[in-house]
């Protein structure tokens, strides 16, 4: 370890002019010693992308430029080389793996090809390269190699391509791997798959790798050393143990308090005898129309889900993608129309109305999205927004106004935020606008969409104990859906885990998730990243506090 | 708008563009203050050079009649033409694109199933026969051009439309109950209206274009001089006085290019991340 691989001094890059901070890395300083995985974590803007790509030379010429610093790799300066000199270290020398599996291949291009290319790119010679290829695609624990290099990406899985994408960064065993969130866009058992494999090949070959991420579990699970990031800078750098357990900055600290984790007990709940909403055998079927030579194809979204929510309860809707989760959540708002079933609310049952019958209803069942970004109309302010329900629903302009006012402030803003767009606000904020919206209505049922899993972990927080507080100010039943068991754990007096569509296990959170009795939920836990170190940090793990 | 405008001035082509096109509507709106006479009228010696006689400085035609003022009398006809056709063809495309694409289903097949059969049809042929048959007349142009233009704005306004539906504010306002008139209008059309205008702008070319050919073919409104009209009435004399010909063409091609300067200068303002690289 005595020998340094790679050393950043002083780095700093500027931002074009127009951006809310001169510089996005300011005075960064690390070094990556060979065998050595050194986690860069920090929250959306901290600069840790822009860090790796500017150890890459793939910083967007868009006027984003190093001002000052060296990157030292092995003794030659990066930052000086010539291009073609430089050419010859990316890919052979440092090789890299991107947050999104599915644009980091060419659509077109068979996999074997593409990474042939990348052997073809750096010499190696024609007549060896099919069997490298072949012995890549093994090395990353892809079934079958020999049918896999023939096909095309659509073809396979997001944790597939994520593999295809590694064999790529490894093609010509290089000594530095930069990973950017690359296991962020995964479903948990995959991540925890990617996860082990990045570790076993840094292993095997002595790499060192710097893994960015936002993800403390993750950090925990894989890192040796650990730098943390906030506003370009280094808060704190250190070995993963003294940097999780004994954090010295501030911020360090807050980020690690903000991470959600198990509960211990359950959620005291003081619901009523009748359930808001009772779902009954809900299914969703979608058909795609057979061609001339292709059959008709069914997929079964959800099949036959029951679930009831009481006044006051949340339920967690937990699963990996396609699950069927999301689509449970809009067949309840009935954006999506299900095919079989009952969603019985007041003796009414709403799977079977019309459109028009069911206008009325609308604002009793409503929906939080997960996109802060898409969820609102760039065209109208905020006050436009939130009102917009009140006023659909017959509400006169003033007390749509009034009420407006009332909920913006008690999301959180400020009630000027009303005459503002929503391209001022930042996602977290954003988020408490979507639930004033969906509260603005005066709904029983609350749906939320994934609502935290696309915010920092702080903002996470935040926000997640909005939910709490409203929920027990409104009485309101939520249907919380999300992929992230933690999470889940954090808010919901109930838990349905689906797979496939189908209710797999249900019931009281904490034993669900402590001691789950189908094996899909067990493979479900034991993928959460950072157990073991949230079990070694002990005391009472729901709250989290450093002398 | 207004720092759209700002940012559109500051982008020099298209700076130049607005210029000239004011230059085009002023020189249109004051036709009939710049002449008097009635464009038809024969006022001077037929088969005048330009640039020999200061009162008729762009010459005359065959019939001895002034081409400055033919040109400045045919801009209000591009001008009436380019727009009011584009403002209808506008109309059209956005209310049936914008069905199409937010009912989807029976109705986006039936209204796209149309629109592709008014795209199967040569468009100029089919304005041409148009125009025969409504008989040749200012507004029979303007419905012909109207009539087949729409279709490419319909199929924009289709896949904007289509996309939007499933973006997530429109959902909640959905989800809200919000009627689907409210959402139509006020949600998704003004998330709209950049492409469309980009669209539009650069179809007035194209209409003004149009109206040209039919008026060289002798299928104007036989009442309003045209530059298309100029340009086929001289067209057997083209050997001898070659000016008849030339200056109406070489407005339609500055009037066109200048039309074109602000489509695109719109384009990359409001399109900025299509915005064509290369350029500082």
């Amino acid at each position: 370890m005595s020998q340094r691989l790679l050393t950043v001094e002083e780095l700093t890059i500027a931002l074009p002019s127009a951006g809310d901070r001169v510089n996005a890395v300011e005075n960064v300083s690390f070094h990556l010693h060979p065998g050595e995985i050194l986690c860069i974590v920090g929250e959306s803007g901290s600069g840790k992308s822009m860090t790796a790509s500017a150890i890459m030379g793939l910083l967007p010429d868009t006027g984003v430029t190093v001002r000052s610093g060296r990157i030292q790799f092995r003794g030659e300066d990066l930052l000086q080389m010539s291009d073609e000199r430089f050419r010859a270290i990316r890919g052979s020398r440092i090789g890299m793996i991107f947050q999104e599996p599915m644009t980091a291949l060419n659509p077109v291009m068979r996999i074997g090809d593409q990474i042939e290319e990348v052997l073809e790119a750096h010499n190696v010679p024609k007549a060896n390269r099919p069997e490298r290829v072949l012995s890549l695609l093994k090395a990353v624990g892809l079934p079958e190699p020999e049918v896999l290099a023939r096909r095309y990406p659509f073809r396979l899985s997001g944790g597939q391509r994520q593999r295809v994408v590694i064999a790529m960064a490894l093609a010509l065993k290089p000594d530095i791997l930069i990973a950017d969130e690359p296991t962020t866009a995964l479903d948990v058992t995959t991540q925890a798959q990617i996860l082990k494999l990045i570790r076993d090949i840094q292993r095997a070959q002595g790499m060192g790798v710097i893994f960015i991420t936002h993800d403390f579990g993750v950090v925990a699970d894989i890192a040796d050393r650990v730098a943390v990031m906030q506003h370009g800078r280094i808060v704190e750098i250190g070995p993963v143990r003294d940097v999780l357990d004994r954090p010295s900055n501030a911020y360090t600290q807050s980020l690690i308090g903000a991470v959600p984790q198990f509960r211990d007990r359950p959620l005291a709940l003081s619901a009523g005898a009748e359930p808001v909403v009772r779902v009954r055998g809900l299914s969703k079927t979608y058909v795609t129309q057979g061609g001339l030579f292709t059959p008709i194809k069914e997929f079964k979204a959800l099949d036959n889900v029951s679930f009831e929510i009481h006044r006051g309860e949340t339920l967690g809707l937990v699963g990996e993608s396609g699950s069927g989760k999301s689509t449970a959540g809009r067949c309840l708002v009935r954006l999506i129309d299900p095919n079989g079933g009952a969603i019985e609310y007041k003796n009414t049952d709403l799977a079977k109305l019309s459109r028009p019958q069911l206008r009325p209803f609308r604002s009793k069942i409503q929906i939080i999205f997960q996109d802060p970004f898409a969820s609102l109309n760039p065209r109208h302010t905020v006050g436009q927004s939130i009102m917009a329900g009140p006023l659909a629903h017959g509400i006169d302009a003033r007390t749509a106004r009034e009420r407006m006012t009332r909920l913006l402030i008690r999301v959180g803003l400020d009630a000027s935020a009303a005459d503002r767009y929503p391209h001022e606000f930042s996602g977290g904020q954003r988020q408490r606008i979507g639930i004033a919206r969906a509260l603005a209505v005066e709904p029983d049922l609350l749906v939320a969409d994934e609502a935290v899993s696309a915010l920092d972990v702080s903002v996470q927080a935040q926000v997640l104990e909005l939910l709490r507080d409203i929920r027990e100010e409104f009485q309101l039943a939520m249907l919380f859906i999300t992929h992230d068991l933690r999470v889940a754990s954090q808010l919901c007096h109930r838990v349905l885990v689906l797979h496939n569509g189908r209710v797999v296990e249900s019931g009281e959170t904490t034993s669900v998730f402590r001691s789950p009795r189908d094996s899909y939920t067990r493979s479900l836990i034991d993928a959460v990243p950072g157990q073991e170190w949230l079990r070694s940090s002990g005391g009472d793990p729901t709250v989290r506090t450093f002398a | 708008m207004s720092s759209t405008l700002w940012r559109l001035l500051k982008n020099p082509s298209a700076a130049i563009g607005i210029g000239l096109l004011f230059l085009v509507i002023l020189v249109a709106a004051l036709a009939p203050v710049l002449y008097p006479q009635d464009p038809w009228a024969m006022v001077g010696r037929p088969f005048l050079p330009p640039f020999t006689d200061p009162q008729f400085p762009l010459g005359t035609d065959m019939m001895g009649r002034d081409i400055a003022a033919g040109l400045a009398y045919g801009a209000r006809v591009s001008l009436l033409v380019g727009i009011v056709s584009t403002a209808c063809a506008i109309i059209l495309g956005v209310t049936l694109g914008g069905i199409a694409g937010y009912y989807g289903g029976l109705a986006d097949d039936g209204l796209m199933r149309v629109t592709e059969f008014f795209q199967t049809i040569p468009t100029f042929i089919f304005a041409l026969v148009m125009v025969a048959i409504l008989s040749p007349s200012i507004q029979s142009i303007i419905v012909a051009i109207g009539i087949v233009s729409w279709p490419p704005v319909a199929r924009l306004v289709r896949a904007e439309f289509a996309s939007l539906r499933s973006r997530e504010f429109v959902q909640a306002a959905i989800a809200l109950g919000e009627s689907d008139r409210h959402i139509i209008l006020r949600q998704i059309l003004p998330n709209t209206l950049s492409p469309v205008l980009v669209m539009g702008s650069l179809m007035v070319a194209s209409a003004i274009l149009t109206e040209a050919a039919i008026s060289f073919l002798g299928l104007g409104d036989p009442n309003m001089m045209s530059w298309g009209y100029m340009i086929g009435a001289s067209r057997t004399v083209i050997r001898q006085a070659w000016w008849m010909s030339f200056f109406p063409g070489l407005v339609i091609v500055l009037v066109v290019l200048t039309i074109n300067l602000v489509g695109e200068g719109l384009n990359d303002v409001l399109n900025p991340r299509l915005a064509r690289k290369g350029r500082a």
